[in-house]
């Protein structure tokens, strides 16, 4: 097995919780409860920092310019 | 899956719990397949990304309201909040539809500098559509500025309003009130348009988004040809199927749902077709002339969108059935790399991806690895399934795909750095292949499978790799001394890899043609096991003047080919085919009459000079 990347294990480990045997956690918060109307009243979320860097990545099209890749992304 | 109570001055660790997904329910998306519970949970995930991405933008549009230029960035939020109150449940499919989704990233992007398009405020501005629309499924009041590209205002999800006199492609401002799901565009100088985008017939106002059904008491597919944020990143103009093109879309999909429905839905390679929120028919254009694959085989899905899909219409049903899974495997996948990192982000583009052309990355490795799962448990279900395979090729693509796959599941696990969801993943997906290999297959078939797995592999390196220059130096003087040949070094990319190439001898072996014709090229000789006859005649193209060595060096497919029937002629051969950059390194001192020697020579079975 590889070796895991820095801070991987205890981020990513899935632990024993809730009564839960086993699960995986996120490093997202869970909005589920939070509704549309109240998005704004609530603080901010947070921790999503891995999630928008990987937003902000470059794409490019299909259609409107660009190349595809290889007509499937894989 | 809860706030969990508030403090004085509450920040968002104190407020929210991380999601968790239940270890069942990983090892069902992560064996390939799926419940309905399991793929529930992902879009539960995509709803909190998309609320965190809907939240970011907000505030950077209060940051500077600027930004949204013409637009009335006062009204957006407070219309969208009265929407969102009076009626959740639509608001919540808006904010989930692929238009959203397509349109929120990309508008991020926009902000973060790593996309273009139209005038910022018109991207951006976008929000203020979503809003009206918002408006128009609850049923609310608003009166909103919208952003209009020529005569067209997008409604997401719902359809395009038609502006009259409107010509060219230029962005502008329309005032419209929304008002008990009546929407009017207020026209300077002119008559009021009024249109009814949730029930509204297509007319000279208003086209709506087509749909697909899937059948009685489920949720129809969209066939998005309208809306701007369509593609995968960058906004672009309507597309209209004309009505022959829009029937041929239905029967082909009515085709694909009827082949989906015969099968198990919920392991790998099943797909609920009700699932798959909309398809975005491809058209080719003059511009695309240079694609580095044929039009008909392209597909392709972003993270952004769940369960869309751009799709260029397939010949038949079958082939939009197996599109439709392949492409709602990456939406799986996507989804759970928003929930949870599964590999280091190592974008070397170095490795073997048997269903590509050119060299890959390793998280691309996975991507490919997930989608083709599906697709060869598609086959796998197709094999029992005739109507779905009039022309027996379900056997032979079963037996291909596992084998490719497999291999690439043993790089993955080997070559990337995975964390410990990752590597969970890999396990369960190499369990699921393992199970198929162990399937009986008409031996034949398996070794027709073989052998174009091979195939493939050894021209994709004859195209794609080089013997490293210290390795090739070493090779050539062992071969001039004669001594037996040295120890293989790692090979290097060539620089001008990735150019697409058709696996014509894969298409050969699909076909499954045992009878070469009188005008047999090597291919079709080798294909139908003369393989005599094949290395002859690919030796004779080789040596043919007008074939000289491209930048590639010697014909890929031809010397792949000859070594193929070399080592057909000669199993002992066999490793040869492992590193075929190797011989091909050694032709610039071997003449045509010395390669069956210098073959031998390099795999250590020809006696020294």
């Amino acid at each position: 097995m590889p070796p895991l990347a820095k801070g991987e294990r205890a981020l990513y480990q899935p632990v024993p919780a809730d009564g839960i045997p086993d699960h995986l956690e996120s490093d997202l918060m869970d909005l589920a409860a939070v509704r549309v109307a109240d998005l704004r009243r609530l603080p901010a979320p947070g921790a999503a920092d891995r999630l928008l860097a990987e937003l902000r990545r470059a794409r490019s099209n299909a259609m409107g310019g660009g190349e595809p890749g290889s007509g499937r992304a894989e | 899956m809860r706030p969990v109570g508030r403090s004085h001055e509450p920040t968002g660790s104190d407020v929210y719990a991380p999601i968790r997904m239940p270890g069942p329910l990983f090892d069902e998306i992560a064996a390939g397949g799926g419940s309905p519970e399991a793929v529930a949970f992902l879009v539960r995930g995509e709803r909190t990304r998309r609320l965190l991405l809907l939240r970011e933008l907000l505030d950077l549009l209060d940051a500077d309201p600027g930004i949204l230029g013409p637009l009335d960035a006062r009204t957006v939020w407070p219309t969208l909040e009265a929407a969102a109150a009076e009626a959740p449940e639509p608001v919540e499919e808006l904010l989930l539809s692929p238009q959203v989704g397509s349109w929120l990233a990309h508008a991020l992007r926009r902000l973060h500098g790593t996309a273009s398009g139209p005038p910022l405020w018109a991207d951006a501005g976008q929000i203020a559509a979503v809003a009206a629309t918002a408006a128009l499924h609850a049923g609310t009041h608003a009166e909103v500025l919208l952003p209009a590209r020529g005569g067209a205002v997008s409604l997401p999800a719902l359809g395009t309003v038609r502006l009259p006199g409107r010509n060219g492609d230029g962005f502008h401002t329309v005032r419209a009130v929304v008002s008990g799901g009546t929407l009017t565009v207020r026209q300077a100088g002119g008559s009021d348009i009024v249109v009814r985008p949730l029930d509204g017939a297509e007319s000279a106002h208003w086209l709506p988004v087509r749909r697909l059904g899937t059948g009685p008491g489920t949720r129809a597919v969209q066939l998005d040809d309208l809306d701007p944020y369509r593609d995968l990143d960058e906004p672009i103009a309507p597309g209209r199927l004309g009505p022959e093109e829009l029937r041929a879309w239905q029967g082909l999909f009515d085709e694909a749902v009827a082949i989906l429905r015969r099968g198990d839905g919920s392991g790998p390679g099943g797909l609920r077709p009700e699932e798959i929120s909309r398809i975005v028919p491809w058209r080719a254009k003059d511009g695309d002339v240079g694609l580095p694959v044929p039009p008909a085989g392209l597909s392709a899905s972003t993270g952004d969108a769940f369960a869309s899909m751009v799709v260029a219409r397939p010949p038949d049903g079958p082939a939009l059935a197996e599109t439709l899974v392949h492409e709602f495997q990456h939406s799986k996948l996507g989804a759970l790399l928003h929930l949870f990192p599964l590999i280091e982000d190592d974008r070397t583009e170095a490795h073997y991806a048997p269903w590509r052309a050119d060299p890959r990355h390793l998280p691309g490795l996975l991507h490919g690895a997930y989608a083709f799962v599906g697709v060869t448990g598609f086959w796998r279900e197709r094999t029992r399934d005739h109507g779905a395979d009039p022309e027996g090729r379900a056997a032979f693509l079963f037996a291909l795909r596992r084998l490719q796959t497999r291999m690439v599941l043993r790089t993955l696990a080997t070559r990337a750095r995975l964390t410990v969801p990752g590597r969970r993943l890999v396990t369960r997906l190499s369990e699921t292949v393992d199970g198929w290999l162990a399937e009986p297959l008409d031996p034949a078939v398996v070794a027709r499978a073989r052998a174009s797995a091979v195939s493939h592999r050894v021209e994709w390196r004859l195209r794609n790799l080089r013997c490293g220059d210290e390795d090739r130096k070493a090779l050539l003087e062992a071969l001039r001394s004669g001594s037996g040949p040295t120890p293989a070094g790692p090979p290097r990319i060539t620089p001008d890899a990735g150019g697409y190439w058709q696996d014509d001898r894969g298409r050969l072996h699909l076909l499954g043609k045992d009878r070469p014709g009188p005008a047999a090229g090597g291919d079709e000789l080798l294909v139908a096991g003369d393989a005599e006859a094949a290395r002859t005649a690919y030796a004779t193209r080789l040596a043919a003047p007008a074939a000289p060595p491209t930048s590639l060096g010697p014909d890929p497919h031809a010397l792949a080919g000859w070594l193929l029937a070399h080592t057909a002629l000669h199993p002992q051969d066999r490793r040869l085919l492992a590193r075929p950059e190797r011989f091909a390194a050694l032709l610039s001192a071997a003449p045509p009459d010395r390669w069956t020697w210098t073959a031998r020579w390099l795999a250590g079975g020809a006696p020294r000079a």
